[in-house]
């Protein structure tokens, strides 16, 4: 259908070229024009004459002024008929170059295929149809007009956290607890959406949330986790590393939660390290863990490897301390990409070359990783 | 589909923009008629799909198509449907998309229209303007393309900016983009004129049209634009010579000389050369005035790097176009014909005088616009030119127009009187003197304004002593047949002076600014301040919801001698949107002038930041404008050839000069 519509333009395009090009010529000769300006400025002389307007000695002088215009404008060159050659080639041009030219364009920067989208089609298209967006403003237009409608808050308040709107999924979550009541699972990501909500910093009302879960689940291992991690950013990195290892044992062998444990752990013991997410400024690991934690399986290698690159990026554009570098390398470490790894260790070197402790910090690193020292 | 369609539209008038540069040009090196009438369907096709992809723009921005970029960024689903419609040129994509909608509807109307010019300077004409077309069309398309599409679509768009969601964004851009864009037709004739290297009064009968139809838009755009400047931000200035306003008054003040020179071209075949050169640096400052606005040059010339893409188009088009025009009249200009003699006393003279004085006057503002965006980017400093450097120099320059404007009125055309027309003027700079002396007496203090204000009368009576002389040659004794006179005088005479009175309505009107109060307080209800002869007082404070803001408002009551005279309604609106707060001032009209009230957001102790003014004869200003743009309308509408009579001179005065 639309490249009917545009095959029917790209015809008229054309053919507004094409058919005069085929219509006999007119008979004017060029000089017409000139000639009627000044016979219609002459009798306009006289007219204003008739009227009284002007004496009749001015109206002659001034038609004598216009006749020697007249005779002055030089009668362009006559217009010997030009081969029938020339127009062929123009008729030719305008067959092939237009249509090449809109087609070739528009298939670069075209969208023949994205439909129109209006508002209100979209809004009230079946819900099977409905794109994302617009079953998010469904949602929202529906709690607007039931605010207690707890089972549509909680869907609604991860969808929220996706969405980056932390302010929104904050106010979903407490209002679900107020409607619904506790329950671990809902006070950890209530924890969670307030900690989001303040840049990945376990603050101490989302602290309390963690508390209470851990009151109704003793046992919970996220809460587990988070009381750790906020006792790291708090800088007790003892309690941390207790409740920490605590957590070990209950978790499956190989799995991606143990293994971040781990790193964690390992984390706490770098020397001089910070401990994980106590700096803002420094701190992928603040949100990271929560955000890691959170996220689902697929979801976390990707969340994993876009701080890792963002790192990489900013270190290698800008700098960094050796402990940014440890940071960078181990990661790549910890995501099996040794080749990475390896390059980060040799760009630390050189970027880090007048400094000493650096270097001896970086070459016990590579003892420990397994990478080739230079 | 329709947004498909409209931007697959906006490709295939590229396409056709570039036919018409070509063809019709060729056609006329090559003596063929029919290509040279080619012309004509290509502009008007053209049009079709540049309306048709315009049409298709709207179509967005009214259903809230927000897989589209431009929508997303300037639309909202819950804004009114005219904010809907004029938020399409409310953005920068949109508003190019109208300047090329105006550039092609300009090379329509000529198409259309312009049936009388020899088909060489037509199909020549039409081919510059094909290259205009073409260069802002592969402007918008590569580098501010308005149906750049977003996919997956959010569900809700970021609004527009709230100071542009008022009825003045409906109409002070297509009134001053008709006004900068009518002045191509001219451009495009005037290149015409020079590749065919002829050039005589049926030309300047040519332009005269459309340059007069420009102007009278740009005129309109102009005091819109300045009117809607007043009573959205609040503070009650009108003109802030602002570059963004600078580069609307360029194109006015060429345009204006423009119009007077090719008027003495029209009837006397002079200053010819001259006429062409305006013609070029009238839309070369049209261009300018685009690019200045458009490439975020303006904000900072730093803002120009950070899209560098589209500043850098703009001033290659502009480079192009001037460049190309001016090195066009160089080659040309010294193969050009002269025109008739006149002597320095003359109607001719007197126009002369008024085109130098404008184009100094014109420079004076370039200078002032473009010097600090020079030395920003030479050294980084940046400074500001403000009121002070454009009173001290377009002040003094543009003072001798307005004195002298009745005079030209009263000069004869190759050979003047000078001192018939001074005693002719007499009573004007009587009556002149007279308001002086009253509107000091009375209004006292500051000298400019009652000095202005007596020049304003001055001028204003003295545009029409040239009419009232023809309608009573023989003084008010005479009365018969007066009025029979009075509509045989040619339309274009009156039109001169209501456009000559105008601009003293104008210079009232600003005159009259001197004597206004300004009043800054923070009110409460139930408080009455006096601003000038009038007491306002707060009577009550409402908060409404209104479509995509809430608004906070003061009702308060004018009163005059304890008389309630009217009611007014300043209020304070906050988009959540944007965050943003705009203030909807409260005016009043009274015997010309205006009670002027805006607010800020009432504080905790319920008390509210007002600024209260009293501004005398303020709406005059633009009334002037208005009187302007009428005496431009019945100017145009006199299609009657014009025939400059010379006075039979006795003898060739020694004094005679060529002027060309």
């Amino acid at each position: 259908m639309i490249w009917l519509i545009f095959a029917l333009l790209t015809g008229v395009a054309v053919l507004s070229i094409l058919w005069p090009l085929s219509r006999p010529a007119p008979k004017t000769p060029e000089d017409a024009a000139d000639v009627a300006f000044y016979r219609a400025q002459i009798a306009e002389i006289d007219a204003e004459a008739e009227r009284g307007a002007i004496g009749k000695d001015q109206a002659e002088a001034a038609k004598a002024e216009a006749a020697r215009r007249l005779l002055a404008a030089a009668p362009e060159e006559t217009a010997e008929a030009s081969s029938p050659m020339t127009r062929k080639v123009a008729a030719l041009l305008a067959l092939v170059a237009i249509p090449a030219l809109a087609l070739g364009f528009y298939a670069k920067i075209g969208h023949p295929d994205a439909p129109d989208m209006p508002l209100q089609a979209r809004l009230s298209a079946p819900p099977a149809q409905q794109d994302f967006a617009a079953v998010v403003a469904r949602m929202e237009a529906h709690i607007k007009d039931h605010p207690d409608d707890a089972r549509a808050l909680e869907l609604m308040a991860p969808v929220y956290q996706r969405m980056g709107r932390f302010d929104d999924a904050v106010k979903a979550w407490k209002r679900v607890i107020e409607l619904e009541g506790e329950t671990p699972a809902r006070l950890l990501q209530y924890a969670e959406a307030l900690s989001f909500a303040s840049d990945g910093t376990i603050t101490p009302e989302a602290q309390a949330q963690v508390e209470r879960a851990l009151a109704l689940d003793p046992k919970n291992i996220g809460a587990r986790f988070y009381l750790g991690l906020a006792a790291a950013q708090n800088g007790d990195k003892d309690k941390a590393r207790k409740l920490w290892t605590e957590l070990l044992p209950d978790l499956a062998e190989k799995s991606r939660a143990k293994q971040e444990v781990v790193e964690n752990l390992a984390m706490l013991d770098a020397p001089n390290e910070a401990a994980p997410g106590s700096a803002q400024e420094s701190a992928p690991p603040a949100d990271a863990a929560a955000a890691v934690a959170s996220a689902a399986p697929e979801e976390q290698q990707k969340m994993i490897r876009s701080m890792v690159e963002r790192l990489a990026q900013r270190l290698a554009t800008q700098g960094g301390s050796a402990d940014e570098w440890v940071r960078l390398i181990r990661a790549y470490k910890v995501l099996n990409e040794t080749d990475k790894a390896q390059d980060s260790y040799d760009e630390a070197l050189k970027a880090l070359s007048g400094d000493a402790a650096a270097r001896e910090k970086l070459a016990a690193l590579a003892q420990q990783m397994g990478l080739k020292a230079q | 589909m329709i947004v498909e369609v409209g931007h697959y539209a906006l490709v295939l008038a590229l396409a056709l923009s570039i036919m018409q540069a070509v063809l019709p040009f060729w056609g006329a090196r090559a003596h063929d008629a029919r290509m040279m009438g080619l012309a004509r369907p290509i502009a008007l096709t053209q049009f079709a799909f540049v309306a048709l992809s315009y049409a298709a723009l709207t179509y967005a921005h009214v259903v809230s198509d927000f897989s589209l970029v431009n929508v997303v960024e300037n639309s909202h689903s819950t804004k009114p449907l005219i904010y809907k419609i004029s938020g399409v040129w409310g953005n920068h994509e949109g508003s190019m998309m109208l300047w090329v909608l105006i550039l092609a509807m300009c090379g329509a109307a000529m198409a259309s229209f312009s049936r009388a010019i020899p088909p060489r300077l037509f199909a020549d004409a039409l081919s510059v303007q094909g290259v205009l077309g073409t260069a802002f069309l592969l402007f918008i398309l590569l580098t501010s393309n308005p149906f750049t599409r977003l996919i997956p679509a959010p569900i809700e768009g970021q609004d527009l900016n709230p100071i542009l969601q008022d009825p003045g964004l409906a109409i002070h851009p297509p009134l001053l983009y008709l006004g900068y864009v009518g002045f191509s037709i001219v451009f495009s004739l005037a290149a015409a004129a020079l590749i065919g290297g002829r050039l005589d009064a049926a030309f300047a009968r040519f332009i005269r049209p459309w340059t007069l139809l420009a102007w009278c838009f740009l005129t309109l755009g102009i005091a819109m634009g300045s009117y809607w400047a007043y009573y959205t931000l609040g503070w009650g200035g009108f003109w802030f010579w602002d570059p963004v306003e600078n580069a609307s008054l360029l194109p006015w003040l060429a345009g204006t000389a423009l119009l007077h020179s090719a008027a003495v071209m029209e009837k006397r075949e002079a200053l010819k050369v001259w006429t062409i050169f305006l013609a070029i640096v009238t839309f070369s400052l049209s261009l300018l005035g685009t690019f200045l606005v458009r490439s975020g040059v303006l904000t900072s010339v730093h803002a120009f790097a950070s899209d560098p893409r589209r500043g850098l188009f703009i001033l290659a088009i502009l480079v192009v176009f001037i460049g190309g025009a001016l090195f066009l009249f160089m080659l040309r200009a010294s193969s050009l014909k002269q025109g008739g003699l006149f002597a320095p006393i003359s109607r001719e003279g007197a126009l002369v005088v008024n085109n130098l004085l404008l184009t100094a006057s014109c420079a004076a503002v370039l200078v002032g616009t473009l010097y600090p965006l020079l030395l920003e980017s030479i050294n980084g400093d940046k400074i500001s030119v403000g009121a002070p450097f454009f009173n001290l120099t377009f002040g003094p320059l543009f003072a001798p127009v307005l004195i002298l404007a009745p005079f030209g009125q009263l000069l004869a055309w190759k050979r003047g009187d000078l001192l018939a027309a001074a005693q002719r003027l007499f009573f004007a700079a009587g009556c002149g003197l007279a308001a002086m002396a009253v509107f000091a007496a009375v209004n006292g203090a500051p000298v400019v304004a009652f000095i202005g204000s007596g020049v304003a009368v001055y001028l204003i009576i003295g545009s029409f002593v040239e009419i009232f002389g023809r309608v009573f040659p023989s003084g008010l004794g005479a009365t018969k047949n007066a009025f029979a006179r009075a509509r045989g005088l040619p339309r274009s005479a009156w039109g001169t002076a209501f456009a000559h009175a105008g601009l003293g309505v104008t210079l009232l009107g600003l005159a009259a600014t001197g004597w206004g109060v300004e009043k800054i307080v923070a009110m409460k209800q139930g408080d009455i301040y006096d601003v000038g002869p009038y007491q306002l007082e707060i009577v009550a404070l409402t908060t409404d919801q209104g479509p995509n803001y809430s608004e906070t408002t003061a009702h308060m009551t004018v009163r005059r001698d304890g008389q309630t005279v009217a009611l007014i309604a300043p209020s304070k609106r906050f988009f959540s949107t944007r965050r943003m707060a705009t203030a909807q001032a409260g005016i009043v009209t009274l015997h010309f002038g205006q009670v002027y009230v805006s607010i800020a957001e009432p504080n905790a102790q319920g008390l509210i930041d007002a600024r209260l003014y009293w501004k005398p004869l303020v709406s005059l200003i633009w009334i002037g404008a208005l009187i302007m743009a009428f005496g431009g309308t019945l100017s145009l509408s006199d299609r009657r050839l014009r025939v400059g009579v010379a006075r039979r001179a006795a003898r060739i005065p020694a004094s005679a000069q060529t002027a060309g």
